[in-house]
């Protein structure tokens, strides 16, 4: 009896990792698409360009499979896992995981006029902190997007991207 | 040939990757074209794009959402609703769940349904009981290990065996090909649909063609254990018209040619169990073969290793003359031959079974209006070879229904009519005497009749959220007096399609059958089975149905839109059980020592044998008669099922079922037992002078034992007593030289069949002596006694003889309660539905059961804690058209699943599903 509550139990995880799997997979494809859309600061135009994802997250592969020999420009994209908050400034776009989300206000503290995009994946943040903000309207994957948020950031974001996410200012 | 496998698959391969690579438009990409494209193409396309994707996505999830977790369910409350809003609890497997599952037949595709318990007898032959309370009562006939208590149907027709409770599942004419779904209503339904909904209802759904174009479903497979089999459905819609034809072939063989023998605890080949010279291992037995040697073997079985052979066609005609407005009319016939645990008492576990009969059924539905008439006419052979159990039915019903819809009020009055005529006369091999026959179970033509009514109220209030229903039937048959009033009280909120709480209270009962009802049986014994030497089995028109009071609280949830959730509570009390047991019994009593003289002419005594075990009395005939017990089975317990669509490609159920039965006012219903109590009465108020009716006897008694003295000279016999060498302490000699009791039973034989010369001789020898002998027997009984079970009088007549140190009683039958260990307290499984990419499914379930253990007159069988893996993978070679390698029981465990049944196997099959 045990080995099957374990098998169970195991067959449980496999299934919960495959199914966020998917929903990773179109996140992360949102986030390649936003280094086309958004401008960085001068000062960010030179080394690699560093997509940082604050703690472990299966996103970080996804991220690393649709960014593997990109560019943005002429930087090479560049994908890490961030492993203390103090790193976040160093980074072009910062994603906090909905796991993590109980750290974005010291996260968007920290880069606050550094050149970092925060993208936060909970309800809610992009009206208190974040940039942009995963959430799902009727069933569909999108996204909120706060423009004052974005700026205080040092970032700034095209039309086109502004007129598909959902404005929260 | 094999080139040209490769190169077909090649060009198929081709062909798709030509199609994959075509730039397709957004808007038109189907959710399988995003599955499917790669990292460097979603990391090309522009934002706008992606949205789009999204959308696409998001919009058709919700519709898969739905279209797996929410399906449409009509048995619940007999009209089309989602199995969300349900107020029963119900399970509804699709037609492509069925397929993708490798399931082979009906019965272990219900193996993915929560709450039913399903156990392999032979291969392809399953019990079947949904939430358990099977094996009631213990400790008699194996019958008793049937499920007579959930009314199974095809479209709403049931397919009830009338003859003794329960569903002949290999009598269903349907096959996969045929099914659009089953629908499976755990917990006590009569309200809805009459008797036998005790346990629950398994409705299966026949497809309807929805296209003029020609629809095609089937399948063929075939693999080890001789197991192949097919089943094709054809129809479309022409114009108003529809039609669909459809057949299907069932062959699966045993695990094993040979035949459990009881008494033996051993697996032994046919001719073995035939053979005159296998006796009964036990002492009071002895004297007689295995098998009745008046009967022959080979018209007991086809063969022994056939499991299951089976054929079923079916046709069916529809006319839609507007959307409210159609009607169908289906017919066809089936023929089965199946080797299974059996219906009878016989000396092994395993007898055949056949049956073939066809079925008409007519549905008319006009607005609210449903009417339905069908008939079912055929042969029913339940222990093939012996006479008496088969019988020629016809079963006909009708029912009228209507749906009265006031605002927020559904009022669906009914009335009903069954009609169930069984005869076994035509199978008798007698001339009757002055027009009565008496080698039958039923020596005649009988009938069970039903007459019903019912009204169900379906209010919905606070916009639909709370819902509020009361239905009541009233069931009036004509072998009882009694009017039985099943109901059935649900009161449901649905919070937004997230949330669900139910509560039901309700009662059902079971139907009257004719064996319980008719039998008039007389078992003649002498010479082929030990005292009692006539057994007559009674029917009794006035026992009261079994019946099951029902509280069940349920909750629903989608936390989600992927995930379902659904708990369900528990409690039935079920009672006026009924079984065959001993009413009334005469014994032979003051009996000495039966002794017997054989007498050569002219030489005189050449030998004298006695009677084995003398004994103070000995049971003459005992009458037997179906009569309600007083047991009551209290079940308590809980389901979880949980179903997660993770994804498009991944598909995760999970089930499981804990549950406890305690017996309360439970007593000893061993046949065997209770005739020797009444015979050790009979003896004590002999002795005392009382209930003895002095007779001239001799001719009762002395006949047979004379028949079964020349009998055992006729099989050689004589060697074996001079020598004392019976079989039975051949066997004994065998185990205490180191071999197993299976092992020496089965070397007896052997050895008995290849004796030496010496002993062929004496045996030719014995056969002149049993023809020439005369045989004086002496030592006559002086009495017969007549005694009536009581289980209460017993109880307090054994504890007074107990008092007086004549007899070592152990309270059988004294009321108690016990546990109630023949039905798992834990069994459920789980299914992996898996679509890595678009042709490729693998389709992996497990499941499992905790220990149970069986009592039957039989004796106790442990049936340990099992789980079983199953995996089917197919490949789709031409649009939906697959083939596949199915493995069940892919572990190859071999614990038997039902008491004294086969040992299972691994089963492995190549095939091929057609759907077009």
């Amino acid at each position: 009896m045990k080995k099957i509550c374990f098998l169970v139990i195991g067959l449980f995880f496999v299934i919960h990792n495959v199914a966020n799997a998917q929903d990773e997979k179109f996140k992360a494809l949102f986030i390649y698409n936003f280094t086309k859309y958004m401008e960085w600061p001068e000062v960010k135009h030179s080394g690699d360009f560093k997509i940082g994802v604050l703690g472990s997250s299966p996103i970080t592969n996804e991220l690393k499979a649709f960014t593997a020999k990109k560019t943005v420009g002429e930087q090479k994209i560049v994908v890490e896992e961030i492993m203390a908050i103090a790193d976040c400034p160093k980074y072009h776009i910062v994603f906090v995981p909905t796991k993590a989300s109980s750290n974005v206000a010291e996260v968007t503290k920290n880069v606050a006029g550094r050149g970092v995009l925060v993208v936060t994946d909970k309800q809610g943040l992009a009206a208190s902190y974040s940039g942009i903000n995963f959430v799902k309207a009727d069933g569909q994957q999108s996204f909120e997007i706060s423009v004052k948020h974005i700026q205080e950031q040092g970032v700034s974001a095209g039309k086109s991207l502004l007129s598909l996410g959902i404005k929260v200012d | 040939m094999f080139k040209k496998i490769i190169l077909c698959f090649i060009a198929v391969a081709l062909v798709s990757a030509q199609s994959f690579g075509q730039q397709k438009d957004i808007s038109k990409m189907t959710r399988a074209d995003i599955m499917a494209m790669s990292y460097e193409e979603l990391a090309e396309l522009p934002i706008e794009d992606v949205m789009q994707l999204t959308k696409i996505l998001g919009i058709s999830l919700d519709e898969f959402y739905e279209m797996l977790l929410n399906k449409d369910v009509t048995s619940a409350s007999k009209k089309a609703e989602s199995s969300f809003e349900s107020p029963l609890s119900t399970t509804v497997l699709s037609y492509d769940e069925i397929v993708a599952s490798g399931a082979r037949n009906i019965q272990e595709a219900l193996r993915l349904v929560p709450g039913v318990i399903v156990r392999e007898k032979t291969n392809g032959n399953y019990d079947i009981h949904i939430r358990g309370n099977n094996n009631i009562p213990d400790d008699n006939l194996t019958v008793y290990t049937e499920n007579s208590m959930t009314l199974v149907m095809i479209n709403s027709r049931p397919v009830y065996n009338y003859i003794n409770g329960g569903t002949f599942w290999e009598s269903l004419p349907v096959d996969f090909a045929d099914i659009d779904r089953i629908e499976v209503v755990r917990g006590a339904a009569s309200a809805l649909y009459g008797a036998n909904a005790v346990t629950g209802v398994i409705n299966i759904i026949t497809k309807t063609p929805d296209s003029e174009d020609l629809q095609v479903f089937g399948q063929v497979q075939g693999g080890n254990v001789g197991s192949y089999m097919g089943s094709l459905s054809v129809g479309q819609n022409i114009g108003k018209f529809g039609y669909r034809v459809s057949g299907n072939y069932q062959k699966m063989n045993r695990t094993t040619d040979k035949l459990y023998v009881f008494d033996n605890d051993s697996l032994m080949s046919k001719e073995d169990v035939a053979n005159p010279n296998f006796r009964f291992k036990s002492a009071a037995s002895s004297w007689f073969s295995v098998w009745n040697q008046n009967k022959s073997i080979d018209d007991w079985y086809k063969d022994t290793e056939t499991a299951v052979d089976r054929l079923g066609a079916n046709l069916s005609l529809y006319y839609n003359l507007s959307d409210d407005i159609n009607f169908s009319l289906s017919g066809g016939y089936q023929n089965s031959y199946v080797t299974s645990s059996s219906f009878g008492d016989p000396a092994v576990s395993a007898t055949a079974r056949e049956m073939n009969g066809f079925y008409a059924d007519f549905i008319a539905k006009a607005k609210g209006l449903t009417l339905q008439a069908n008939v079912q006419k055929g042969t029913q052979d339940i222990v093939r070879g012996d006479q008496g159990f088969k019988a020629d039915n016809t079963n006909f019903n009708l029912s009228a229904e209507y749906d009265f819809i006031l605002g927020n009020l559904n009022v669906r009055p009914g009335i009903y009519y069954q009609y169930a005529l069984y005869d076994d006369t035509p199978y008798l091999d007698e001339e009757p005497v002055d027009g009565k026959y008496t080698k039958g179970y039923l020596n005649g033509d009988v009938s069970i009749k039903s007459t019903a009514a019912s009204l169900r109220v379906d209010y919905k209030a606070l916009d639909d959220k709370l819902r509020l229903i009361g239905g009541l039937r009233a069931e009036k048959f004509n072998v009882n007096d009694d009017v039985y009033l099943p109901f059935q009280f649900v009161a449901s909120y649905n919070l937004n399609n997230k949330h669900m709480i139910r509560g039901v209270v309700s009662r059902a009962n079971r139907g009257p059958f004719m064996v319980e009802s008719y039998s008039n049986y007389l078992w003649d014994r002498e010479g082929v089975r030990p005292m009692p030497l006539k057994m007559k089995f009674s029917g009794n028109k006035e026992q009261k149905l079994a019946n099951m009071t029902m509280f069940e609280l349920g909750y629903r949830v989608r936390p989600v839109r992927n995930l379902l959730v659904e708990v369900e509570a528990f409690s039935t009390i079920t009672k006026d059980f009924g079984c065959l047991l001993p009413e009334s019994m005469t014994a032979f009593v003051h009996v000495d020592s039966m002794v017997a003289n054989v007498n050569l002419p002219q030489v005189g005594t050449v030998f004298t044998t006695k009677q084995p075990a003398p004994a103070p009395a000995i049971p003459n005939a005992v009458d037997l008669k179906y009569q309600n017990i007083d047991v009551e089975a209290h079940q308590t317990g809980v389901t979880l099922n949980l179903e997660w669509v993770a994804t498009e490609k991944l598909i995760f159920k999970a089930f499981g079922t804990f549950q406890k039965t305690q017996l309360k006012n439970h007593v000893c219903y061993n046949n065997s037992t209770i005739i020797t109590d009444m015979t050790t009465l009979a003896a004590v108020n002999a002795s005392q002078g009382k209930g003895v009716v002095g007779q001239g006897i001799d001719n009762y008694f002395v006949t047979p034992f004379k028949a079964g003295v020349q009998q055992q000279l006729a099989a050689g016999g004589m060697q074996q007593i001079e020598t004392g060498l019976t079989q039975r302490i051949l066997i004994q000699k065998l185990v205490e030289a180191g071999m197993s009791q299976e092992q020496a039973a089965i070397h007896s034989v052997e050895m008995m069949k290849t004796s030496s010369a010496e002993v062929q001789q004496a045996a030719a020898a014995a056969h002149l002596l049993a023809e020439q002998a005369e045989i004086e027997a002496t030592g006559i009984p002086s009495a017969i006694a007549e005694q009536q079970f009581n289980a209460e009088v017993y109880d307090q007549t054994l504890q007074q003889l107990q008092g007086m140190g004549l007899v070592q009683y152990d309270g059988r039958y004294k009321k108690e309660t016990i546990d109630h260990k023949a039905t798992p307290s834990f069994f459920g499984g789980f299914s992996l539905n898996y679509t890595p990419i678009e042709k490729l499914n693998i389709y992996a379930s497990g499941n499992f059961y905790s220990k149970q253990t069986y009592k039957t007159s039989n004796g106790t069988f442990e049936v340990d804690p099992k789980f079983t893996m199953n995996c089917k993978i197919s490949y789709k070679v031409w649009k939906d058209n697959a083939v596949f390698v199915n493995a069940r029981n892919a572990f190859g465990d071999k614990k038997r699943e039902f008491a004294w049944m086969d040992e299972t196997k691994g089963y492995y099959l190549l095939g091929f599903d057609i759907k077009f």
